[in-house]
């Protein structure tokens, strides 16, 4: 079973997230924060993270992203970015992390389905 | 030598006497016959040269007396004469006695020769005896009468030539005085005209008669009289005065001639008998003079006008480029002026501090030379290069405190002169530091607000889509995700609120307060319950005393403030921790406070929290927020007669405290 680690420090987002995803077998893992989920993403070594930029803590969802992307034991890790940053210099920004993909909210949990699908193949 | 000259014309006696002393002779002289004798009596002379013609005793006389004398007899005597020259003249002479009849004119050395000759021989003859004068007193009488007779027939004839001469020579001038182009008049000492010439007559209309009867008072123009009177007496008392002047005389009709005045006087034996005057008609040129005088007086006039016309405009364009100075002087924005050759030619007040360049530093330098910034030089030297109408940019100039650089804008614009060409540059600099801050601030809420709609409607959108299209909800879920949709919903209308509030309290339009009576601790409760359900990572302590706290206040409004800053107390404490709501009466106000244990704010940021935008985080780490939440605390407390202010301390938590008055129930709506 793949592991898909949601990083958001909203609930809601977390829970929003994880319901899209019910409808394949993944095992879902969650964190509020950058550091969490750089944390978890070690030990845990997730198939997919789909990560939040806006978090309170030491380290936000772009750094997170860059860590584990030059992490050799994590860099096959694909990371979708998700966030509310809709510009094109933030998607720029995110890009530049590494990450796989760039999603904005409010999303389409619809089409968030299909892009996990598309990336884990 | 001795010698005695006899003449009666001084200046024979003068030359005759020069030339025989220059010669070495002793001379004396004597102008007629009778002081001859005399002088011959008192002295010893060689000898006489005497003149024929000459008052009481002329040279006949002379020599006879002398040649008949016992005494005198022995002088040599010469006859020296121009007139009456005749040979019986010669021959009666030397009959008399004299040694030689000259005849001038004679050659000086000529005269001296001869009268040194006679000497000699007069010497040698008296050894020898001289020539016998004539004894016969009757002979000599007949032959001297002989003379005389001769003489006046000559005299009578040279009278008759010499009047005839004069006869001419009179007429000669008449006729100059009858054709003159002049008038000529002669005054009597009295005044009176006594000869006019026929210009005359033509001039002034009178006839000869008719201005011999004239005074000289009739003929002057009144306004001269007192001058003329004046001259004639002055004239006649022979007093300095000068010959020439112009005068107006009245004619025999009454006109007014202009005349130019030569006079002189007539003298008689010494005597100033009257005064001849020649008189020029000068009218015209009179006439001519005045026209010119009159036409300058007019073109005087014309030149004074057009001067003061000036003046006036002059005063006027002072005066409104006086007002033009203060203007400039007064703008707020910098202000340079160059002319066509680039050069400054004015810089306003405004623009020197802005620039901390002194105008009299610069006027007059290239404008490129004169401006020490970078930027603004470089600009300045494009726009006079592309010969551009006009351009507008940003520069930077170094603020007050280091690392605060003040925005400027500049606009250049062309100044045109008459034929569409260019007579220079005129720059306008505009403080826009604020106003690009503000921008800057703008721009960032913008997106910040865009965010913050992002986040409610990433529930609503995908809570939703998941409700409409998936089987496998269960019914617990489905409340629960429509509660979330709800909610979020809510959230958004407060944002929007929260924006509308904060737009129309910046537009000047306040809002109202609607205030209702209520219970302060009631208030508090209800609010910090929810946040207990939205945060439960805080632990939130509610401190109330035990009476009821009655308020007057808006409910609603207080409610945002409190929601507001526990919004605030839980994204600044992310670890969770105690969130202490106190609430209590000190005076007629209630205060409550909120102390979170969180991040905390430097004394900086304490500053700032109330303005408008600002968020003490605006990393991608910073809590959610559209930076007005404490704007529109401020706002409310304030709208309530209430303070607001906050404690705080870098990574210990912040406290923040807000005072309102408990109000009165007649207090009904307050706008701010």
């Amino acid at each position: 079973m793949k592991k898909i680690l949601i990083v958001d420090d909203l609930l809601e987002v977390r829970e929003l997230v994880e319901v899209t995803l019910r409808v394949e077998d993944y095992r879902i893992l969650q964190a509020t924060s950058g550091d969490e989920a750089v944390a978890i993403a070690r030990a845990e070594k997730p198939e997919l993270i789909i990560m939040d930029i806006m978090m309170p803590g030491k380290i936000d969802g772009l750094e997170a992203t860059r860590i584990l992307k030059n992490d050799p034991e994590t860099r096959d890790c694909k990371i979708i970015i998700l966030t509310a940053k809709g510009q094109e210099a933030d998607k720029t920004r995110g890009y530049e992390t590494g990450a796989d993909d760039y999603f904005i909210k409010p999303f389409s949990p619809l089409d968030l389905i299909r892009k996990v699908e598309e990336i884990l193949g | 030598m001795r010698i005695l000259i006899v003449d009666d014309n001084k200046e024979n006696l003068y030359m005759l006497e020069s030339l025989l002393r220059g010669y070495g002779h002793a001379v004396e002289s004597a102008v007629d016959g009778v002081e001859a004798l005399e002088k011959a009596g008192r002295n010893d002379f060689d000898m006489i040269v005497s003149d024929t013609l000459m008052p009481r005793m002329d040279g006949f006389q002379l020599c006879r007396e002398v040649k008949t004398s016992g005494r005198l007899r022995k002088i040599a005597f010469v006859f020296y004469t121009a007139t009456y020259t005749d040979a019986r003249d010669e021959e009666f002479a030397l009959s008399l006695g004299a040694a030689r009849f000259i005849v001038k004119p004679t050659e000086p050395d000529e005269l001296v020769k001869i009268l040194r000759e006679v000497i000699r021989n007069h010497e040698t003859g008296r050894l020898e005896k001289g020539r016998t004068p004539l004894e016969d007193e009757t002979v000599y009488l007949k032959k001297y009468n002989e003379r005389l007779v001769r003489k006046l027939e000559d005299k009578m004839l040279d009278l008759a030539r010499l009047n005839t001469d004069l006869r001419e020579s009179d007429k000669k001038y008449r006729d100059l005085i009858d054709n003159a182009n002049d008038a000529v008049i002669v005054f009597e000492r009295t005044g009176h005209i006594g000869f006019v010439n026929p210009k005359f007559c033509e001039m002034t209309g009178y006839s000869i008669d008719e201005a011999k009867k004239l005074h000289l008072n009739q003929l002057i123009h009144p306004d001269d009289r007192d001058i003329c009177a004046e001259y004639f007496r002055k004239r006649l008392a022979r007093q300095e005065v000068s010959r020439n002047q112009e005068l107006r005389l009245l004619t025999r009709e009454g006109e007014t001639i202009y005349i130019d005045n030569n006079a002189g006087t007539i003298e008689e034996e010494g005597l100033i008998t009257g005064i001849l005057t020649i008189m020029r008609d000068i009218t015209e040129r009179k006439r001519a003079e005045e026209k010119i005088k009159e036409y300058s007086r007019n073109l005087e006039r014309m030149v004074e006008e057009r001067t003061q016309e000036l003046n006036r405009a002059l005063t006027a364009a002072e005066q409104a480029r006086d007002r033009i100075d203060v203007i400039i002087k007064s703008i707020a924005d910098g202000l340079i002026v160059t002319d066509i050759y680039n050069r400054v030619v004015l810089m306003n007040r405004a623009a020197e501090e802005l620039l901390g360049i002194r105008c009299t530093d610069v006027l007059g330098k290239p404008i490129d030379f004169a401006l020490q910034e970078e930027t603004l030089r470089e600009k300045v030297k494009y726009t006079l290069e592309k010969k551009t109408a006009g351009y507008q940019f940003d520069f930077r100039l170094p603020g007050s405190e280091p690392g605060h650089p003040r925005t400027m804008r500049a606009i250049t614009s062309v100044i045109g002169n008459k034929n569409g060409g260019r007579a220079g540059i005129v720059m306008i600099i505009h403080d826009v530091t604020r106003e690009r801050a503000i921008d800057k601030m703008k721009t960032e809420f913008i997106s910040t607000t865009a965010h913050e709609f992002r986040t409610p409607l990433t529930s609503i959108r995908g809570f939703s889509e998941i409700l409409l299209t998936r089987d496998d909800i269960s019914r617990e879920e489905r409340k629960k995700f429509l509660s979330y949709i709800n909610k979020q919903a809510v959230n958004l209308t407060r944002i929007i609120s929260d924006l509308l509030n904060i737009s129309r309290i910046e537009s000047g339009q306040g809002f109202s307060l609607n205030k209702v009576d209520c219970n302060a601790g009631e208030i508090i409760r209800s609010v910090t319950s929810i946040y207990q359900i939205i945060s439960p990572r805080h632990r939130f302590e509610v401190v109330l005393p035990e009476e009821p706290m009655q308020l007057f206040v808006d409910k609603e409004k207080i409610e945002q403030v409190l929601t507001n800053i526990l919004d605030n107390a839980i994204n600044y404490s992310p670890k969770g921790g105690r969130i202490r709501v106190a609430g209590r009466v000190v005076g007629n106000d209630l205060r409550v406070s909120i102390e979170d244990q969180g991040i905390g704010v430097t004394p900086e940021q304490v500053d700032k929290m109330f303005r408008k935008f600002y968020r003490a985080d605006t990393s991608d780490s910073a809590p959610e927020g559209t930076g007005l939440g404490m704007t529109i605390v401020k706002y409310i407390v304030e709208a309530h007669a209430g303070k607001v202010w906050v404690e705080s301390e870098a990574g210990k938590g912040t406290k923040v405290e807000f005072a309102i008055p408990i109000g009165a129930r007649r207090q009904t709506e307050k706008r701010i």
